[in-house]
């Protein structure tokens, strides 16, 4: 058989297995199954076109012998640094207890420096255990459907953030508005990469200003190349040392080691993920003058049908869900949680399910107006879900909207005799989210909604009070001014802090955040954000609870936006007023 | 009468500020410090007339503070800690090391005002 023909085969046979696998198999076996074929898949591809795409590990040693013990000896580091994790995290823990005994001041000290030690050798665990992992190549990277902008507008925002404290570093982004909206690719190992190019730059400069492009370097049938450019007018790199600068524990030299920290693998690391994902990383700088650096990664495109569903989005700016039934169908804790919030938000009311049996038990009980249904569910997918509604539910269809990761999910036509009318990608921007929702339900819903009584719905809640801090401030309304920028800066601050210290896992640095931003939260009363922070500070000081901080600090970030409206309609009325 | 002088030791910008304003507003002159360092610093230099500081700062807590003030320099000058509403074990260890009076969180600036008045009432 001709090699092409038995790839068309395979092609045929892919297909088939789309449809049938995640009916009839758990969602994480599909998930396997499918993952294998495509690997047998794209082997033979490259084998028939060519373009080799394997996975090259991290060129250590060049004798294969030595390869084989090295090996060894990484596996070694990996369990070992995974091992010394879990009982530095109770060290860390007691230390934080221990602070609170009433010390006196030489044995808080004492304490203090047991913190900061501990802090940085957790620090290098974590960089050790990355570094294995990616020597053996066990690293994996996704290849899942993402929205570039998003990427670097997040990157961009905690850069910002990182840069807060130094008041003589500027931060610019240049994104080159011609790079497609989707790319498939590993949006997590993107940040990370840029995250640390960043950070760097953010270590090595003392003034001046920390610049980030992002190109479309090549535009090729299947797939794009980006190029990522991280200029910095640091101190910069002598030549001699510049080509030393990716090998693995090295950091320039030994001097700038003592000053700035850290374990010198992070840029070998961040070279092999680049070199993994088939990219390259170079490196130019002049020594007083600054230092860039310049990434290359290439991005299979998503189809153009894929592009479409995301450019049908509407702007709407007025949408209203208030007063919605909407029922949630979402197996994942977090996104769950996420979700009721938002709609909460909008004074929507969510309904929960986390699986089949819920989902059906809460259609036959409540009254719900749309269903957001996630395509993966434990026991079946949104498809099936949909149709045994259709069957098992009396009353007229309730309007499904779809949610997937997985672009060609999104295409079937065929679903729409399920009552399935929309599609969206995840993850999803909330403004999307909400008018897609307010497309299906208004219909039948805006008549019997009186407009005036939801706006009052909204207004009644009082996300936050500046009248009694006004009154403080002795009715002066620059002070009050000025103490909002605070209040807003001390929210940007805890929000990036704590995104970093969620990284690193580290519960000190959350818990500490998390105490400092409680300060400015009560000073405007804004208790319902504040009921988050305590929830974040409780699972960090005491449970280490990571899961329940994420969520919490999801929800934070959720019902900011909405706080941060009313923060400024209270202000402009307040000055007004006078 | 001259003013009053007093240490403000507060790391929240926002708060030191609306506080800031009031004290001044009444006629003290306030040095403000954002950390334990600068407060130890303000303290060698010259004494105020009160202290108002939050328990947990960086580098130099309020507790730290009282303990430095009362046992290393033998000052008996009025020390107000604002604390955060949980931390009650910290506040009794303050009062212990001779903190004259505390406030918690949210403060309210009249109040502090208050409590402020009365320390140096008291003190005279």
């Amino acid at each position: 058989m001709d090699t092409r023909e038995l790839l068309d085969y395979l092609t045929k046979i892919e297909s088939g297995l789309e449809n049938f696998s995640y009916a009839e198999l758990k969602s994480q076996d599909a998930a396997a199954l499918k993952a294998s074929f495509n690997a047998f898949k794209n082997g033979l591809e490259s084998r028939v076109f060519g373009d080799v795409e394997t996975v090259p590990r991290l060129n250590l040693n060049n004798s294969n012998k030595a390869n084989q013990t090295n090996e060894t000896d990484l596996h070694l580091v990996a369990n070992v640094s995974h091992e010394i994790r879990t009982p530095l995290n109770s060290i860390m823990g007691f230390l934080d207890l221990l602070k609170d005994t009433g010390l006196d001041t030489r044995q808080l000290e004492l304490v203090k420096a047991m913190d900061v030690a501990s802090n940085s050798m957790f620090n290098l665990v974590n960089e050790l255990l990355e570094f294995s992992k990616i020597a053996t190549g066990h690293e994996t990277y996704e290849q899942v459907s993402f929205k570039p902008k998003n990427v670097i507008d997040e990157v961009a925002f905690l850069c910002k953030t990182l840069i807060n404290q130094k008041n003589e570093v500027k931060f610019s982004l240049n994104y080159d508005s011609g790079i497609p909206e989707i790319l498939i690719g590993d949006p997590a190992k993107l940040s990370q990469v840029l995250l640390n190019l960043i950070g760097n730059a953010i270590k090595f400069v003392e003034k001046g200003s920390i610049n980030l492009t992002v190109k479309l370097k090549e535009d090729r049938s299947k797939k794009v190349f980006l190029e990522f450019v991280v200029a910095d007018t640091g101190i910069g790199i002598a030549n001699d040392q510049l080509k030393h600068i990716f090998e693995s524990y090295r950091q320039a030299d030994q001097l700038n080691h003592k000053k700035y920290g850290g374990s010198g693998l992070g840029l070998s690391i961040i070279k092999a993920i680049i070199e993994q994902q088939m990219g390259c990383i170079a490196v130019s700088s002049q020594l007083g003058m600054g230092t860039t650096f310049n990434v290359i990664l290439p991005y299979q495109k998503a189809s153009l049908m894929a592009a479409n569903i995301q450019t049908q989005e509407t702007k709407q700016t007025s949408v209203s869900i208030a007063g919605a039934n909407i029922l949630v169908v979402e197996d994942d804790f977090l996104s769950r949680k996420l979700m009721e919030s938002r709609l909460k938000q909008q004074g929507g009311h969510p309904y929960l399910a986390e699986n089949k049996e819920e989902c059906l038990y809460i259609l036959k009980t409540e009254k719900i107006d749309l269903i957001l249904m996630d395509m993966r569910l434990p026991d079946t997918t949104g498809v099936q879900l949909a149709k045994d509604i259709q069957i098992k539910v009396d009353g007229p269809q309730i309007p499904i909207i779809l949610l997937s990761a997985d672009i060609q999910a999104c295409l079937e036509e065929s679903y729409k005799d399920y009552g399935i009318v929309d599609f969206m990608l995840k993850p999803c921007k909330t403004e999307e989210l909400l008018t897609k929702i307010d497309q299906y339900i208004n219909n039948d819903k805006k008549e019997s909604n009186n407009p005036e009584l939801t706006l009052n719905n909204l207004e009644n809640k009082p996300l936050v009070d500046l009248e009694s801090l006004f009154n403080e401030c002795l009715q002066k309304p620059d002070l009050l001014e000025e103490l909002v920028t605070m209040l807003k800066n001390n929210v940007v601050e805890f929000i990036g802090k704590t995104k970093v210290h969620l990284i690193e896992e580290n519960y000190s640095g959350i818990g500490f955040a998390a105490h400092k931003i409680k300060s400015s939260l009560k000073m405007v009363k804004a208790n319902g954000l504040l009921n988050y922070v305590e929830q974040i500070q409780d699972f960090s000081n005491n449970t280490a609870n990571l899961e329940g901080i994420k969520t919490q600090y999801a929800c934070f970030i959720e019902a900011y936006k909405a706080v941060e409206v009313q923060i400024d309609k209270e202000l402009a009325r307040l000055l007004n007023g006078k | 009468m001259d003013s009053k002088s007093l240490i403000l030791a507060e790391d929240d910008v926002m708060l030191a500020s609306l506080l800031k304003y009031r004290l001044e507003k009444e006629g003290f002159s306030v040095t403000l410090c954002q950390d334990g360092k600068k407060v130890k610093e303000e303290l060698e230099a010259q004494l105020p007339d009160l202290i108002v500081s939050d328990i947990m700062m960086p580098y130099f807590s309020g507790i730290e503070l009282t303990d430095y003030l009362r046992n290393q320099l033998n000052s008996q000058i009025p020390i107000i800690l604002i604390s955060a509403a949980s931390n009650d074990e910290n506040v009794v260890s303050a009062f212990e090391l001779g903190a004259n009076d505390f406030i918690s969180k949210p403060v309210s600036p009249s109040e502090l005002l208050v409590r402020v008045k009365r320390e140096l009432i008291r003190k005279r």
